[in-house]
Formats: structure tokens, C-alpha cells, sequence
């Protein structure tokens, strides 16, 4: 990336911080050391991507998931990952979560291991995948 | 008549250099000028990207609430129909500015240091202490523990200021470089934290600049 390249991803991942932040406030409560709802990742990397680690599964809101998205109409090289990291699952939980996308979500959620009132959940427009799509 | 032409050959050479300078300023003000406006459209257009967000959940709340309003019987709740406790959600932007500071993985998160009462300049060091742009490593990208990592080094933090008997008004910039110095945060704390695209050895690669 060229220093303008960097510019430009500094000023709309702070951009779209302020949005995803926005979003996020109406569905939960943040705490980065886990006794909320969830955190959203504050460094930036320098790339073209978003972190959120919801640690409670009521964030897995198909509403939440579908306003995120619309943050990204504009930006279809950027992606916002969900990660799920519910405290005291570390151990027994695989790694899972959503990628958003403008075009797609990659549900990489592995319902076996949620309980029942998630394991159908859906989201609009999404497709199987994993972390590595 | 030499010393003559020399001169005007000089006074010519540097009536191309000036030229040449004002070329250039003209040609990188262009660029700044559409660099400019390239951020401001992206900037347009995610304003109204969160407009319509904010509508569709105003649509969202209402629908929620009045459900909710069936089901609790008017009983005191939040705006998405919890219960609020008294608490309520904060609904205003936030403008934390995020990327305005050091950009990278911070060895010391903010949320490590923001609360604590300590001198600006200490907190500085913290602050600029990251690690640089990362190199997207792309694994997998639900390996996150932020949390974990946050937890651990906030107890160093703590055990730090006990081991030196101090409070956090006394540490000084210096103890926060021996604090990072002493502790690799990032990489005594790597059990706990696997970042999404943060390679643990992407960061050991990288170390505190003192």
C-alpha cells in the first residue's frame, strides 16, 4: 500500500469504528475484558477489516448482523468479522463466527455446539464458510 | 565575456529549476485536491450508509418495543425492550478517535491504561508502544481473545505497580518503557491471545522499539 492507500484506510477505518460502534450500542454493552455483551477491536492493523468479539450469543441478532452490513454498502473491499468468544467456552466451544461482507456473510457458526434457541438462526444473504474465507 | 555567459547560463539553469519546482507543486496539490475528495465522497456516502442503518433500526426498535409492550405489559424497559435497571443504552455516536493514535497491535491495551490516573506522559508510552502495521496474515479469522489478552495484561499492570510499591499518579514514562521492556506484553500474554490475522509470531517479530 502506497502512503495515500494508508491514508485513505486510516480515515475510513475510523469511519466505520464510529458507525460499527453506533450500531453496536443499541443491541448491547461493551466491555473488553468480557463481562458484557461484547468488544469492538480498537487497533488498527492497517487492514481493511473490522473485529468485533461478541462474548454473550444475543448478539448473534440477525438485525445486527443486517445493519452492519449496510455500513458496508459503499465499502466492498471491507469486512467485519464476528468473532464468538463467550467466556467459560474456551475450552469446549470451537472457534466460529460471521464474516460480513458487502456482497455476502460467511456463517462459519458451528450450531451443534450453541444451544438450541440459536441453532437456528439465520442471516440474510449468508453462506456456509469458515474463518479463513 | 566568459564570467557574461556563465552567469546568464546560470540564471537560465535556474529559471528551468523554478519552473520545474512549480510543476511539481502544481502536480502534487492536484493530487492532494483529489485525494481529498475521494475521502469526502467515501465519507458522503457512509453517512448515509449509517442514515439508513439508524432508520431501519428506529423500524427495528419499534417493532421490538412493541412486542415487548404485549408481552411485559407496559413494564419499564429499554429502547430494544430490555430492561434497563436504569441504565440506559448510549445512543450517540462515538468518536473515539481509534485511529488516531499509534497504528498496530498495542502492547498495552487502551482499555489497560484509559481508566488509570496516570501522567500524560506515561500515558503516551503506552500509547505509541504498538507494533506497527501488521502483515494480514489471513488465519483463521475467529481466533480471537482480545478479552483475554486485556484481562492478562491488566493484571501485569496491576502486579507491576504493587511490585514497586507505587501508585499509578507516581509512574513515570520511564517505569511504563520497564514495565513494557521487563514484560513483552505481547509475548508473555501469547497463551491467552490469539489475534484474527495477528500472527503471535508476527508480533514476536516485532520488537518494542527501546
Amino acid at each position: 500500500m502506497t502512503d495515500a492507500d494508508d491514508t485513505v484506510q486510516d480515515t475510513v477505518w475510523t469511519m466505520l469504528y464510529d458507525r460499527i460502534s453506533a450500531v453496536l450500542s443499541r443491541f448491547g454493552t461493551e466491555d473488553h475484558f468480557g463481562g458484557a455483551d461484547y468488544l469492538l477491536v480498537d487497533d488498527n492493523y492497517g487492514h481493511r477489516r473490522h473485529i468485533v468479539e461478541i462474548h454473550k450469543l444475543r448478539m448473534l441478532d440477525p438485525a445486527l448482523v443486517k445493519m452492519l452490513r449496510m455500513l458496508l454498502a459503499e465499502l466492498p473491499d471491507w469486512e467485519i468479522v464476528i468473532a464468538v468468544d463467550v467466556p467459560g467456552t474456551e475450552n469446549t466451544w470451537p472457534r466460529m463466527g460471521l464474516i460480513i461482507r458487502k456482497h455476502e456473510v460467511v456463517d462459519g457458526l458451528q450450531r451443534r455446539y450453541l444451544p438450541p434457541e440459536f441453532q437456528k438462526v439465520a442471516f440474510e444473504g449468508s453462506r456456509t464458510g469458515t474463518g479463513f474465507d | 565575456m566568459a564570467w557574461s555567459n556563465s552567469r546568464e547560463e546560470l540564471q537560465r539553469e535556474l529559471r528551468d529549476v523554478r519552473r520545474d519546482l512549480d510543476d511539481l507543486k502544481r502536480a502534487l496539490a492536484a493530487r492532494h485536491a483529489a485525494h481529498a475528495r475521494d475521502i469526502e465522497a467515501l465519507r458522503t456516502k457512509s453517512d448515509s450508509a449509517l442514515e439508513r442503518v439508524l432508520r431501519t433500526f428506529k423500524r427495528y426498535a419499534e417493532q421490538q418495543a412493541a412486542a415487548l409492550e404485549r408481552k411485559w405489559d407496559g413494564q419499564p424497559h429499554d429502547e430494544l425492550g430490555r430492561f434497563d435497571f436504569g441504565k440506559k443504552p448510549k445512543p450517540e455516536l462515538v468518536s473515539q478517535p481509534a485511529a488516531m493514535r499509534s497504528r498496530g497491535h498495542h502492547y498495552v491495551p487502551r482499555q489497560a491504561y484509559k481508566d488509570r490516573r496516570l501522567p500524560e506522559d506515561t500515558r503516551k508510552v503506552f500509547e505509541q508502544a504498538t507494533s506497527g502495521k501488521l502483515d494480514d496474515a489471513r488465519t483463521n479469522m475467529f481466533d480471537n481473545s482480545h478479552r483475554a489478552y486485556n484481562k492478562a495484561v491488566n493484571e501485569q499492570f496491576d502486579r507491576f505497580l504493587t511490585k514497586n510499591n507505587m501508585t499509578e499518579e507516581q509512574m513515570t514514562p520511564q517505569q511504563a518503557r520497564e514495565f513494557l521492556g521487563d514484560r513483552d506484553v505481547s509475548r508473555s500474554s501469547n497463551s491467552e491471545f490469539q489475534h484474527a490475522g495477528v500472527d503471535a509470531r508476527n508480533l514476536q517479530r516485532r520488537p518494542i522499539p527501546w
